[in-house]
């Protein structure tokens, strides 16, 4: 049985691509052009969307790493705005706080899987990277971080959040927020430092 | 904290965030598709059930439509290490590539019969029913039916024999199964949960609607199974303007129409504030009674779960404790244990259950998906159990970068599925035949205008083959 119904389940008349117009093209529209209705798009959702889309991907990249992974995981975040719209008092925030937690997710399951498929998809992954930019020390080092520091890092030097709205993102106190990016600073220095010293005695 | 090590800091997430090219507009789609029609994963990811019910085994997966080559259709065992005893715990996989071998061969059906979405398909005997559905530009849909009495060699299509009733245009079908000869439909009509029950080999259906949905509200059956105490059970959902909720239809009328009851929706699915719930597959307990699976949202956690029943009025839900921000992809329900498939955005992870879904574990810890002569990027993408073999359908790319449709069998499973193709796909179903025979179903050209069924038609392994000697 394939799942999740290929169709489209709605009666409404006003279609998506009436809503985000020229973004979308002739072949999509014919594709879900009748599956989607205005009532399913509260207002000031597109706008979310178009503002923070990209970004919100980049986020997740920089926090998993995988660039295929970073999409789904802002759609999935995506979603559940939709989904707590009404109940939301400050959109922009929600979303950050979902794609971190989607990001979260995503680890976990990593974490628990290490299997050959992983590593596979790990060294595919690699190989699709410029060579250029797999010798990006301080993206490898980014790697090596917990994931709370990482989180932190990538919240305070690309979202350039302040650490109290970083606190608030990641359900934790300032204090925890400055103690990790204190360390995972101190973290990647140091590695950086190791690399960079000259072997003695040679 | 150094100034100069945080401006490094900054500049190098800054330089490597251009590393993605987010597809905004495509992603909207996808979100637009996930939101109203309930679709799980969007842009890299596809839904996949593994359902083995009454004797007969259906399995779907989905791949690359656009690059689908019937006549490269490979099986390949990965020689998967299953699992020792019944402890469930994880074991190692194998570090020898799979061996590829010829077997499969495309059945050919001309391009009028095989116009339509094949979407599942159940087999009695030699009698094949595919069920489908046939898009017709952008708002209409309608039912089809293909079918073979010959298992899979010729076939017929009915593209009248699902009638609907509704004047909107709008059906789609998208679980058939069959016990006692009796084949069993269910999708929508016109946005209205639907049943279709055919006692002659699928020739001719007797329409039933589902009841329970209040006025105005869209009812979508998904998945039905039937026992063999004489009921059967459909899952699926209604949406309301409050939100989605689960929904589950029983029949205790045996092999007769009618009888169909709702058993209720939210009352017993959603114990959380905001909650949603969706029920996506339903399987008969070898021992007796029912399994759904499906997940519920709760704030912006994504819960799988599975619901339980002994005699489809009374369900419990079951909420693998570690299976948090995951869904569950695919369950094969086996006498004393669930057989699940989890996916997340880098891949996807066999887990076992052996307390109806309350606590999971990792089943296996790796297989090598490539054949021996190349290829990348291995997508697992369907899951099904025939005679105690796990066949996976799913796809790599090729040498040349081309994706290729392939299938793995092993002796205890686990499958998995990822796609990131922009538009076209192809569903695979496996269906298994009384002569030892596999039939595997797949649709060329999902996403465009025009669609058909592809067949493809294999033998299992032998008892003392490589299944037994895992």
């Amino acid at each position: 049985m394939v799942e999740g119904g290929d169709g489209p389940p709605t009666t409404g008349t006003t279609t998506l691509p009436t809503l985000i117009g020229n973004h979308v093209g002739t072949h999509e529209q014919a594709r879900v052009g009748a599956s989607t209705t205005a009532d399913q798009w509260p207002p000031g959702y597109l706008r979310l969307y178009h503002d923070r889309y990209d970004a919100m991907v980049r986020v997740a990249y920089l926090m998993t790493g995988s660039d295929l992974a970073s999409e789904d995981l802002v759609q999935d975040a995506f979603v559940k705005v939709h989904r707590a719209w009404r109940r939301i008092d400050d959109p922009p925030a929600y979303l950050r706080q979902a794609v971190v937690n989607e990001c979260r997710s995503w680890h976990r399951t990593r974490l628990r899987r290490r299997d050959k498929v992983d590593q596979h998809a790990h060294d595919l992954a690699v190989d699709a990277i410029p060579a250029t930019q797999v010798h990006d020390e301080l993206w490898d080092r980014l790697g090596t971080l917990s994931q709370k520091r990482r989180e932190v890092v990538v919240l305070r030097f690309y979202e350039d959040l302040p650490l109290a709205e970083i606190a608030e993102v990641l359900g934790t106190k300032v204090g925890t927020v400055k103690s990790l990016l204190h360390r995972a600073v101190k973290q990647l220095e140091q590695d950086l430092r190791d690399d960079t010293t000259p072997e003695v005695g040679r | 904290m150094s100034t100069r090590t945080e401006d490094r800091i900054s500049a190098m997430l800054h330089a490597r965030s251009a590393d993605v090219t987010p597809q905004a507009d495509e992603a909207l789609l996808r979100i637009a598709d996930r939101v109203v029609a309930g679709r799980r994963r969007a842009r890299y990811w596809r839904p996949v059930v593994g359902l083995a019910a009454a004797g007969t085994a259906v399995a779907v997966a989905i791949t690359a439509a656009s690059v689908l080559q019937p006549d490269r259709l490979e099986v390949a065992d990965p020689g998967f290490v299953s699992p020792g005893g019944t402890t469930g715990e994880a074991t190692g996989g194998t570090a020898q590539g799979p061996e590829v071998r010829e077997g499969w061969q495309p059945i050919a059906v001309d391009e009028a019969t095989a116009l339509g979405r094949p979407t599942a398909a159940a087999a009695d005997g030699s009698t094949v029913v595919v069920v489908g559905t046939v898009d017709e530009g952008e708002a209409s849909s309608r039912p089809v039916v293909w079918r073979s009495e010959d298992a899979g060699a010729s076939w017929e299509r009915l593209p009248e024999a699902l009638a609907t009733g509704d004047p909107s245009g709008w059906a789609e079908v998208f679980d058939v199964t069959v016990h006692d000869g009796v084949f069993r439909a269910v999708g929508h009509a016109g946005g209205a949960a639907t049943v279709w029950t055919s006692f002659d080999g699928g020739v001719t259906w007797a329409t039933e609607p589902l009841p329970g949905a209040r006025a105005g509200e869209t009812s979508i059956a998904r998945s039905i199974a039937s026992a063999s105490d004489g009921r059967t059970v459909a899952v699926g959902e209604m949406l309301r303007a409050d939100g989605r909720v689960g929904a589950i239809w029983l029949s205790d009328s045996g092999s007769a129409l009618g009888g169909w009851t709702s058993q209720g929706t939210e009352a017993h699915l959603v114990d959380t504030e905001d909650g949603e719930v969706v029920l996506y597959e339903v399987d008969v307990r070898p021992t007796g009674g029912f399994v759904a699976r499906g997940y519920g949202q709760a704030s912006i956690s994504s819960l799988a779960a599975t619901w339980d029943s002994v005699d489809g009025r009374e369900w419990s839900m079951h909420r693998g404790e570690n299976l948090a921000g995951q869904n569950l992809d695919g369950v094969v329900v086996e006498t004393d244990r669930l057989v699940a498939v989890s996916v997340d955005g880098s891949g996807a992870m066999v887990q076992v259950s052996r307390d109806r879904g309350d606590s999971w574990q990792p089943f296996g810890e790796g297989m090598d998906l490539l054949p021996a002569d190349g290829g990348s990027n291995p997508r697992l993408e369907g899951l099904v159990e025939i005679a105690g073999r796990y066949y996976g359908s799913g796809s790599y790319a090729s040498a040349g970068g081309e994706r290729v449709a392939a299938v793995w069998s092993w002796r205890d499973g686990w499958t998995s599925i990822d796609r990131d193709d922009p538009g076209g796909q192809t569903g695979v179903e496996i269906v298994a035949l009384p002569d030892g025979g596999v039939l595997l179903i797949g649709v060329e050209g999902f996403g465009t205008p025009v669609t058909r069924m592809l067949v493809w038609t294999g033998q299992q392994d032998p008892p003392g083959g490589p299944a037994s000697q895992g």
